[in-house]
């Protein structure tokens, strides 16, 4: 294994290589579309946690933690369970993005307080709904439905109508959550840029 | 298998109200477990429509406006507040049947006193006349909210329809101008290409290309737009879109389109190619397509059957 020291020099000259996302993807499952399915699953979880966890900026976060599981692999660990480890690490990476904020915070509490929340939201949404209606009307028309399905449901039924939803395209449940995942993605973006022109004009 | 998170707990995970080994209970799980993940994320959805619908306590909305009072929690609050509205709206969606996502509550307690009233009804006769009204107002219910249903469907087809024809429509319209748009270009080409009967004819200019590769970007935000700055005398932009995954589409479809999101330009089945140990998609564009300014170019995959998915997007920005 080495010294501390030749391991830290080991971790600074790793760079993301083809062969290792290969090794990091083998280990999820032996099938290529398998794996690649799981990877998503992975992180989709690692970006909601991010988020849930206060992060200012869950992609990075995600990515973090899956180049150094890609990395320990790379290195020759061996993991049994990578969706618990991914856990592990993501709760490394979070402490550290923390400790970063807490250094942020200083500037940020000279920062004008934000004015009342509720006012904000609303105007915030009112400002969003003209930007979203046309970002929906931009979708091509399957899309829109998969979206419009996706989020049918009362609370209670919802799980059972999006196995239903799920079964009728023909894909699995988690495919069905990364696509409408990838699309609320989308949709979040498009509105930002929208709104974004709007404050611009 | 451990016992299912119950759902409160899943609430106060939501909102930041639990111990650390509470939270670290809740994530063990819902890493490995996806019904607890599906779960939370309903808590989510549902979490936020409440906020929005005014049903929740004084307690309940602090914490909620705590929790999400910073991005991209915030963003996330309020992009599931406007998905529900507009879903919830008429025109939108493929059909009316969409339930409406924010509903305002039903009354309570309505249907039980007219119960009670009918229970305590003398004498005997009185109530079997209003039965039998009743029996005919259900069953004329029945028969109207049946018609209501078909012209519902009916409805929901036509409105099927006429969208279907404006996107074609629109989609004929756009083509019509691309075309336009190149064979101006190419006309202007073979205008400079062909020198004037009787002169003299000079050395042809060359064609100049400008080359750029650029990578993805997951938003526009997530990384600074590239920058390209094409040489005044390029004729035709080459742009190779490298791409972060590994290829499963047959060929991929490519939009560019402004900062305002007008589509400029599009060509479909294009082929991806090999770079080294990656991918990549390779586009020509006219020069004259792009002024100084931010672009956006998306790029779909054909999955099967001809269905298409977004792949990447990638930002950037000429500069003269």
């Amino acid at each position: 294994m080495g010294s501390p020291r030749e391991s830290a020099v080991r971790r600074r000259d790793w760079q993301l290589s083809t062969l290792a996302l290969e090794r990091f993807l083998a280990s999820l499952d032996s099938d290529r579309d398998r794996a690649a399915e799981r990877y998503e699953h992975i992180r989709t979880r690692l970006l909601r946690f991010f988020e849930w966890r206060g992060c200012a900026f869950p992609d990075e976060c995600a990515d973090e933690t899956i180049t150094r599981v890609i990395r320990k692999i790379d290195e020759g660990a061996a993991i049994q369970d990578p969706d618990s480890y991914c856990y592990g690490v993501a709760r490394l990476v979070l402490l550290e993005s923390l400790k970063e904020r807490e250094r942020e915070r200083e500037a940020l509490t000279q920062m004008q307080p934000l004015s009342l929340w509720v006012d904000d939201v609303q105007t915030d949404i009112e400002h969003r709904l003209e930007c979203l209606r046309s970002c929906m009307k931009r979708l091509p028309s399957d899309q829109q439905t998969l979206i419009a399905e996706y989020y049918r449901h009362d609370s209670g039924s919802r799980i059972e109508g999006r196995k239903r939803l799920a079964a009728t395209l023909g894909i699995g449940l988690n495919a069905l959550r990364i696509r409408a995942h990838r699309l609320s993605a989308h949709l979040g973006s498009c509105v930002g840029r929208c709104v974004e022109r709007q404050e611009l004009a | 298998m451990a016992s299912p998170v119950d759902d409160r707990l899943l609430v106060q995970y939501l909102v930041g109200d639990c111990s650390e080994d509470e939270r670290t209970r809740v994530e063990e799980r819902f890493f490995t477990d996806e019904e607890t993940f599906e779960r939370l994320c309903e808590l989510e959805e549902d979490l936020a429509w409440r906020y929005a619908r005014g049903e929740l306590n004084v307690t309940e909305r602090g914490q909620v406006e705590r929790a999400y009072a910073a991005r991209p929690r915030r963003d996330r609050l309020i992009l599931t507040i406007a998905l529900g509205r507009v879903l919830a709206e008429p025109t939108q969606g493929p059909e009316r049947a969409l339930a409406p996502v924010i509903e305002t509550p039903a009354l309570g307690g309505g249907w039980w006193l007219v119960v009670r009233r009918w229970l305590s009804l003398e004498p005997t006769g009185a109530r079997l006349v209003l039965a039998a009204a009743c029996a005919a107002l259900v069953i004329g219910l029945a028969m109207q909210m049946q018609q209501a249903r078909q012209l519902r469907a009916t409805l929901a087809q036509s409105t099927e329809d006429s969208a279907s024809l404006r996107q074609q429509a629109e989609g004929a319209a756009r083509r019509a101008s691309e075309s336009e748009r190149r064979i101006a270009a190419l006309t202007e080409q073979i205008a400079r290409a062909q020198p004037a009967t009787g002169e003299l004819s000079p050395p042809a200019p060359r064609p100049v290309f400008a080359t750029f590769v650029l990578m993805p970007g997951r938003t526009r935000s997530a990384r600074e737009p590239a920058q390209i700055a094409p040489p005044r005398n390029a004729d035709t932009l080459r742009l190779q879109l490298n791409l972060d995954f590994d290829s499963a589409y047959a060929s991929f479809k490519a939009e560019l389109r402004t900062s305002a999101g007008d589509l400029l330009w599009s060509q479909d089945r294009l082929p991806p190619r090999k770079t080294g140990d990656s991918a990549s998609v390779s586009l020509t564009i006219p020069a004259a397509l792009v002024t100084d300014g931010e672009y956006e170019l998306l790029l779909q995959g054909h999955l099967r059957g001809d269905t298409l998915e977004d792949a990447a997007s990638y930002y950037f920005t000429v500069a003269r």
